[in-house]
C-alpha cells in the first residue's frame, strides 16, 4: 500500500514539473439569469482536445501553454459561449451562460457536458437535475427527488411507501444521503412516501453507484448527493405551489447583487388544516403534519473567496391528542468556504451538523401515568478538500474528514401510577477520520484514469460500559451478558483502521466510445439497526462497537459507453460484482428499540451482489427519455439464518425495467410518462402452525428465508404539464399547471404477502380461521393537480 | 414497538388489502406438546397434536397413544398421571383441595410415544395479585370511541424478570384475538426494559378490553362482568409468547411487518436432542371480577 502511494506522488511530482512553464486560465461558470454556479459545464479550448469540467462550486482552471486561443464553454441547454483570449500570463475569466431558446431544450436528461458518459472517466454515475425531475409524473404531484433516483438502473426498493432506497444488493443504509455534504439520516416524510428535499430548494442530485472517488466514504453502496441552489444573485424570485399533500413557498434574492444572495424555501403538508373543521371537540387536539425548511445564504468576498451558509429543518408530527405525539425530524447545517490558493489551488474547508431525532410521548402527567422517550443520532465534522489543477489532463485532490457522533438510542422514562422507571439506553460516542488522495490524469491521449485511496479510522469512546457477551446456549437464542466493562471518556474501548483504496479507468475506443473499468473498498463504522421490511423512524444508528465490526465491500465494475448521433443517444453497459463482509442480522424475535443489550441479538453475515444494467438514453429532439433495465441477484449468508445456507435479500430483484419519456406536444404543453417493471420481492412466510392455549401459533417449518416470492410489479404513470403561453413569457407572474395519474392502470401491486388469522372471534373449541392477505400500498390509480408559481 | 401500532393503523388506512389464495410448501406434520398447567385444584389438560398447514382451517388430529406423567421435584414417586379423553386431549383431575404444587416447584414432564421419549423441566413462578378492576368513562380519542373502559391495576413483583400471561373474560366471551393476547415482562412488554416493580403500563392494563374486527377497543356496558386472570411464566414461555404475540398480529403492522420468526419451543427430543414444537410450562394463577355499573 505504501508503495502505490510513493509511486503516485513520483508520479504527481513529475507532471507537475512538466507543467511548470504553463500559464492558467481559471473563473467560474454561471447561470446569466440568476447568477447559480453551473456544475459539470465544459470548458475547453477551440480547436484541441484540451478541456475541462468545472467542479461543484462552478469553478474551473486550465493550464496550457501561452498562446492566442478560443475558450468555449458549453453546457447542455445553454447557448455555448466563445470567448478570445490571450493567454501569456495567468488570468480570471468568468462566464455568464443564458439559457438557448425556451423551446426543446427544456427537457434535458443530464445538465452536464453532451458526451460526459462516454468521455469522464467516472462510471456507475447517474445525475438528474431539477428540470427532469420536476417533469416526470409523481404520487399526489408532489416532486420527489429520491423517488426520481428509483427510475435509474440499480437503484431498487423494497417497495412502494418504504422509505430509502437500494443501490447494488445494498442495504438503505448503506447509502451516504448529503444535503450540501451533511448527511441527512432520515430523508423521508411520512414514514417514507415523500423525501424531505425541497424540490424548490434543490439543483440537482448526483448519484455514485460505484467508482466512488476517495474523496467520499463513510458507507457501503453509494453517495447521493444533494445540492442546494444558492439563490438568485441577480435578482428577486419567489416559487411556489399548491399540490395535493404540501404547499410550497421559497424566495430567493440578491443580497448585494452579483456578491451575496439567500435562498429561503418552506413546505408544509396541510391535512390536518383540511380536516380540522371535521374533528369535533374532543379530537381538536389531533396533529398531523409534516414540515420541511431550506435555508441558504452566500458572500463572495472576492474572486479568491466565498462562503457558504446552508440549513435545513424538517419535522414530521403525530400527535392523536393533547397527551400523546410521536414526532420526528432531520436538522443539518453546513458552513462552506471556498479559497483559491493560486490560480491552481482550489481548497474547500467544510464544517457541518447533522441531528436526527425522534420523540415519543404518552400522558403528560408524572403524577399518574407517562412515558416519555427521544433518542438523537448527532454529528459535526470538518472537512478540508484540495484540487490541484496541474494540467487540463492532471488533477490532483487531496484533503480529508473528521466526525464526532454522539448516540442517544433512548432517553426515556416510563411513569405508572406515579412510580417513575427510568429505562434509558446508554448513549455512545465515537470519532471517525479519514484521509484521501486521489488523481486524475489522462495518459496517452486515450486512457483516462482516477485512482486514490482512502485511509479510514473509527474509535469507539469511553465514557460508558462495554459489554462483553457469551456464547448463545442454543442457536437462535441472544448470547448472554457475561462482563461489562467501564471505560473512561478519554479512553478508547475499540478502534478500527482501514485501506480504501479505488480506482477508474477509462479507455476511448472512439470519439463516440468507450470501456470503463473500477474497483472501490469501502468501510463502514455505523449501522442502522432495523429488522423492519420497511424502515421506520424509530430505527436508531449504531457505531461499530467491540461486538459490531465495521462493515466492508469490495466492489469491481465494468462497462461499454457508446453515444450516436451528436450526443442525441446515449447507450450505457455496466456490469458489477460487489462481496459485502461484516453485515448485520438477527436473531428470530430479537428486540432492536429500548434495548441496551441489543448487541447480545445480532448475527453477521457476509454478502454478495451481483448484476449488469443497461440504460439507453434521448437527450435531444421534441421526444426524449430513457430505459433502463437491471438484471441483478443480491444474497446474504448468515450464520443461524436459512440454515446456514445463501437466500436472497428481502429487496431482490431480478428483472427492473423502468422506461421514462418526455414528448413536447407544443411550447407550451409536456407529455410525461414512465413505466416500472420488477420481478415481486421474496419474503418469508408461515408455511404451518398449532395450537397452543387455543391460539394458532404461526411456523416455518423448516426454516427457509425469502423462499417465496411476491407477485411482479408493474406501473404506468403520466402527466402533463402546461407552462405559461410564450406571449406571456415577460410577464412578472408565470404559473403552471401539472395534471397527472399515477399507477394509471390501477393495479393493486402488493407490497407483501401474509398469512393471518381472518376477522371474527374463535368459538371455544373451533378450529381458528386463516386467510393468506395481499397488501397494496396503493389500491387504484391516483389522479392529482398541482399549481406552481414564479414571480419575479 | 407496539407502542406505534395506532400511528401505524392511520397509515396502513392508505392501502387495500385483498384474501388471496396461497400454497404452502409444508409437507410433514410435527409433534405439539400443548402443556399450559396452574396451580389451581381443577382437572389439568394437555394437548399432543399435530402441526398443520397454515391454511388447514381444521382442528389438529390428536395423537392418542402416548403416555404422559407430570413429576415434581426431580421426585419419580411425586408424579401425576395424565389419562387420555379424546381425540388428544389427556388429562389430571386432582382429589379435592389437591394441586399439582407451589410456587417455586420444578416439574419435570415426561412423554413417551410411539417408542420416542420427550422431557420438558419447568419451574413454577410467581404470581401477583390483582388490585383492583376500574371501569372508567374515557373520553373520545382517535382510534378509541367514548365509553365505559376497564384496566387492570396490579404491580409487578420487586425483582427483575418475572413474566405474567393476563387472561381476560367479558361475560362469557374469552378474549382470544390475537391482538388481545396480554402478555408482560416486569410490568412492560418486553425483557431489556428494565421496569421493575411498578404498577402494569397503561396498554397492559387496557388490554383487558374486548377488541372488534376493526382492532378497535369495544366499550363495556353495564352490568358486563370481567374475569381476569393473571398467570406466571417461565423464561421460556414468556419468549414464546412474546414472539407469538408479535407474529399473530403482525399483519396489523403493514409496511412495517417484522420478519416471520419461530416461537422457541421447550421440550425436548431424547431421540434427536432437537426440540419440539410447544411450551410446557406450570403457572401460579391469581383471579379478579367485577361487574360493570
Amino acid at each position: 500500500m505504501l508503495r502505490t502511494l510513493s509511486t503516485l506522488f513520483a508520479l504527481f511530482l513529475c507532471l507537475g514539473l512538466a507543467a511548470q512553464t504553463n500559464v492558467t486560465v481559471k473563473g467560474f461558470v454561471r447561470d446569466a439569469s440568476n447568477g447559480e454556479t453551473l456544475i459539470g459545464a465544459t470548458v475547453y479550448l477551440d480547436g484541441t482536445t484540451k478541456g475541462t469540467t468545472t467542479n461543484e462550486y462552478g469553478f474551473y482552471s486550465l493550464t496550457v501553454a501561452p498562446g492566442d486561443y478560443t475558450l468555449v464553454v458549453s453546457y447542455l441547454g445553454y447557448g455555448d459561449q466563445r470567448q478570445e483570449v490571450a493567454l501569456y500570463g495567468n488570468q480570471t475569466t468568468d462566464f455568464s451562460l443564458g439559457e438557448a431558446g425556451q423551446v426543446l431544450e427544456e427537457v434535458v436528461i443530464t445538465a452536464t457536458e453532451e458526451d460526459r458518459n462516454v468521455s469522464a472517466v467516472q462510471m456507475s454515475v447517474e445525475q438528474l437535475d431539477m428540470s427532469t425531475i420536476e417533469k416526470l409524473p409523481s404520487l399526489l404531484g408532489e416532486v420527489d427527488v429520491l423517488r426520481s433516483i428509483q427510475l435509474l438502473p440499480g437503484v431498487t426498493s423494497v417497495g412502494e411507501g418504504a422509505a430509502g432506497f437500494n443501490v447494488r444488493g445494498g442495504s438503505i443504509d448503506q447509502n451516504l444521503v448529503i444535503l450540501d455534504e451533511a448527511p441527512v439520516f432520515n430523508s423521508s416524510h411520512l414514514f417514507g412516501f415523500f423525501s424531505v428535499f425541497n424540490p424548490d430548494a434543490v439543483k440537482g442530485v448526483k448519484l455514485y453507484k460505484g467508482g466512488i472517488p476517495a474523496r467520499y466514504g463513510g458507507r457501503l453502496s453509494s453517495i447521493l448527493d444533494v445540492r442546494m441552489k444558492e439563490g438568485n444573485n441577480q435578482q428577486f424570485e419567489m416559487q411556489g405551489g399548491i399540490g395535493t399533500i404540501f404547499s410550497r413557498l421559497s424566495v430567493e434574492a440578491p443580497l448585494v447583487k452579483d456578491k451575496s444572495s439567500f435562498l429561503v424555501a418552506g413546505r408544509r403538508s396541510y391535512i390536518d388544516v383540511l380536516a380540522a373543521p371535521f374533528l369535533n371537540d374532543n379530537l381538536e387536539g389531533t396533529r398531523l403534519n409534516f414540515y420541511d425548511l431550506t435555508l441558504k445564504t452566500n458572500y463572495r468576498f472576492s474572486d479568491k473567496d466565498q462562503v457558504f451558509l446552508s440549513g435545513y429543518l424538517g419535522r414530521d408530527v403525530f400527535a392523536p391528542g393533547e397527551d400523546a405525539g410521536f414526532s420526528w425530524g432531520n436538522a443539518t447545517g453546513t458552513l462552506r468556504w471556498n479559497h483559491l490558493f493560486s490560480d491552481k489551488l482550489f481548497a474547500n474547508l467544510t464544517a457541518y451538523y447533522s441531528d436526527y431525532d425522534y420523540a415519543i410521548d404518552f400522558g403528560e402527567d408524572p403524577e399518574e401515568d407517562a412515558f416519555n422517550w427521544d433518542a438523537s443520532i448527532v454529528n459535526t465534522s470538518l472537512k478540508p478538500e484540495f484540487s490541484y489543477f496541474i494540467s487540463p489532463t492532471n488533477v490532483l485532490r487531496f484533503g480529508g474528514q473528521g466526525i464526532y457522533y454522539r448516540f442517544e438510542p433512548a432517553n426515556a422514562v416510563a411513569v405508572s401510577q406515579g412510580s417513575e422507571i427510568d429505562i434509558s439506553v446508554n448513549p455512545q460516542w465515537a470519532i471517525e477520520s479519514a484521509a484521501f488522495v486521489e488523481h486524475e490524469v489522462t495518459l496517452f491521449e486515450r486512457f483516462k484514469l482516477n485512482y486514490g485511496l482512502r485511509v479510514s479510522h473509527f474509535a469507539y469512546l469511553g465514557g460508558r460500559n462495554a459489554y462483553v457477551y457469551g456464547e448463545a446456549p442454543r442457536e437462535g437464542l441472544p448470547r448472554p451478558l457475561v462482563d461489562a466493562v467501564s471505560f473512561g471518556r478519554e479512553e478508547v474501548i475499540e478502534e478500527w483502521f482501514n485501506w480504501e483504496p479505488r480506482a477508474a479507468l477509462q479507455f476511448s475506443l472512439s470519439d463516440e466510445s468507450s470501456l470503463k473499468a473500477s474497483y472501490q473498498r469501502t468501510a463502514q463504522y455505523i449501522h442502522l439497526l432495523s429488522n423492519t421490511t420497511a424502515s421506520i423512524p424509530l430505527d436508531i444508528w449504531t457505531p461499530s462497537t467491540n461486538n459490531i465490526d465495521p462493515q466492508l465491500a469490495d466492489q469491481y465494475a465494468l462497462g461499454y459507453f457508446r453515444n450516436f448521433k451528436d450526443n442525441a443517444f446515449e447507450l450505457s453497459l455496466e456490469t458489477y460484482y460487489k462481496s459485502f463482509d461484516n453485515l448485520i442480522d438477527y436473531i428470530d424475535g430479537a428486540d432492536l428499540v429500548l434495548n441496551e443489550f441489543v448487541e447480545g441479538q445480532v448475527l453477521v453475515g457476509t454478502g454478495r451482489a451481483y448484476g449488469t444494467e443497461v440504460q439507453f438514453k434521448k437527450t435531444k429532439g421534441r421526444a426524449s427519455g430513457w430505459l433502463s433495465y437491471t438484471l441483478a441477484r443480491t444474497e446474504r449468508l448468515v450464520e443461524g439464518i436459512n440454515n446456514d445456507e445463501w437466500y436472497p435479500t428481502r429487496f431482490d430483484q431480478t428483472h427492473n425495467l423502468n422506461l421514462t419519456g418526455f414528448y413536447e406536444l407544443n411550447d407550451r404543453t409536456t407529455l410525461s410518462a414512465t413505466f416500472v417493471y420488477n420481478t415481486g420481492t421474496p419474503l418469508t412466510l408461515a408455511n404451518s402452525g398449532y395450537y397452543q392455549l387455543g391460539y394458532f401459533i404461526p411456523n416455518n417449518a423448516g426454516d427457509a428465508r425469502n423462499n417465496f416470492r411476491i407477485p411482479d410489479y408493474h406501473r404506468l404513470d403520466v402527466s402533463l404539464t402546461l407552462d405559461p403561453k410564450k406571449e406571456k413569457a415577460d410577464r412578472r407572474w408565470q404559473g403552471q399547471w401539472v395534471f397527472g395519474v399515477y399507477n394509471l392502470y390501477g393495479r393493486r401491486n402488493p407490497f407483501t404477502v401474509y398469512g393471518q388469522q381472518a376477522d371474527g372471534r374463535t368459538a371455544p373449541g373451533r378450529a381458528v380461521d386463516t386467510e393468506a392477505v395481499k397488501l397494496s400500498v396503493v389500491g387504484n390509480f391516483v389522479p392529482s393537480v398541482s399549481y406552481n408559481f414564479t414571480f419575479k | 414497538m407496539r407502542l406505534l401500532c395506532l400511528f401505524l393503523l392511520l397509515l396502513v388506512c392508505f392501502g387495500c388489502t385483498d384474501v388471496i389464495e396461497l400454497e404452502t410448501d409444508f409437507t410433514t406434520p410435527e409433534l405439539v406438546v400443548d402443556a399450559w398447567l396452574t396451580d389451581q385444584p381443577q382437572p389439568q389438560t394437555i394437548r399432543l397434536t399435530s402441526s398443520q398447514d397454515f391454511y388447514d382451517n381444521s382442528l389438529p388430529a390428536g395423537i392418542t397413544d402416548a403416555e404422559i406423567a407430570v413429576c415434581r421435584n426431580g421426585s419419580l414417586t411425586d408424579c401425576y398421571v395424565f389419562i387420555h379423553q379424546d381425540s388428544g386431549r389427556y388429562l389430571w383431575t386432582p382429589e379435592a383441595g389437591q394441586t399439582l404444587g407451589a410456587v417455586g416447584d420444578e416439574f419435570t414432564l415426561g412423554i413417551r410415544q410411539g417408542g420416542t421419549d420427550y422431557v420438558s423441566q419447568t419451574t413454577m413462578k410467581r404470581t401477583i395479585p390483582i388490585d383492583s378492576i376500574a371501569v372508567r368513562l374515557e373520553e373520545e380519542q382517535l382510534g378509541l370511541e367514548e365509553g365505559l373502559y376497564a384496566q387492570l391495576y396490579a404491580r409487578d413483583a420487586v425483582g427483575l424478570g418475572d413474566a405474567y400471561l393476563i387472561r381476560t373474560t367479558i361475560n362469557d366471551t374469552f378474549l382470544n384475538r390475537p391482538q388481545e393476547l396480554n402478555v408482560a415482562y416486569d410490568a412492560t412488554f418486553d425483557a431489556g426494559s428494565g421496569t421493575d416493580g411498578i404498577t402494569f403500563i397503561p396498554p397492559i392494563r387496557f388490554s383487558i378490553n374486548k377488541i372488534d374486527d376493526d382492532g378497535a377497543f369495544v366499550p363495556l356496558q353495564p352490568g358486563d362482568r370481567i374475569e381476569v386472570e393473571i398467570w406466571s411464566l417461565s423464561q421460556e414461555a414468556f419468549f414464546f409468547l412474546s414472539v407469538a404475540r408479535d407474529q399473530l398480529s403482525n399483519g396489523d403492522n403493514g409496511i412495517f411487518q417484522i420478519p416471520v420468526a419461530n416461537s422457541p419451543g421447550n421440550v425436548l427430543n431424547t431421540t434427536t436432542g432437537e426440540v419440539e414444537l410447544g411450551i410446557f410450562n406450570v403457572s401460579a394463577v391469581s383471579s379478579a371480577s367485577q361487574t360493570v355499573e
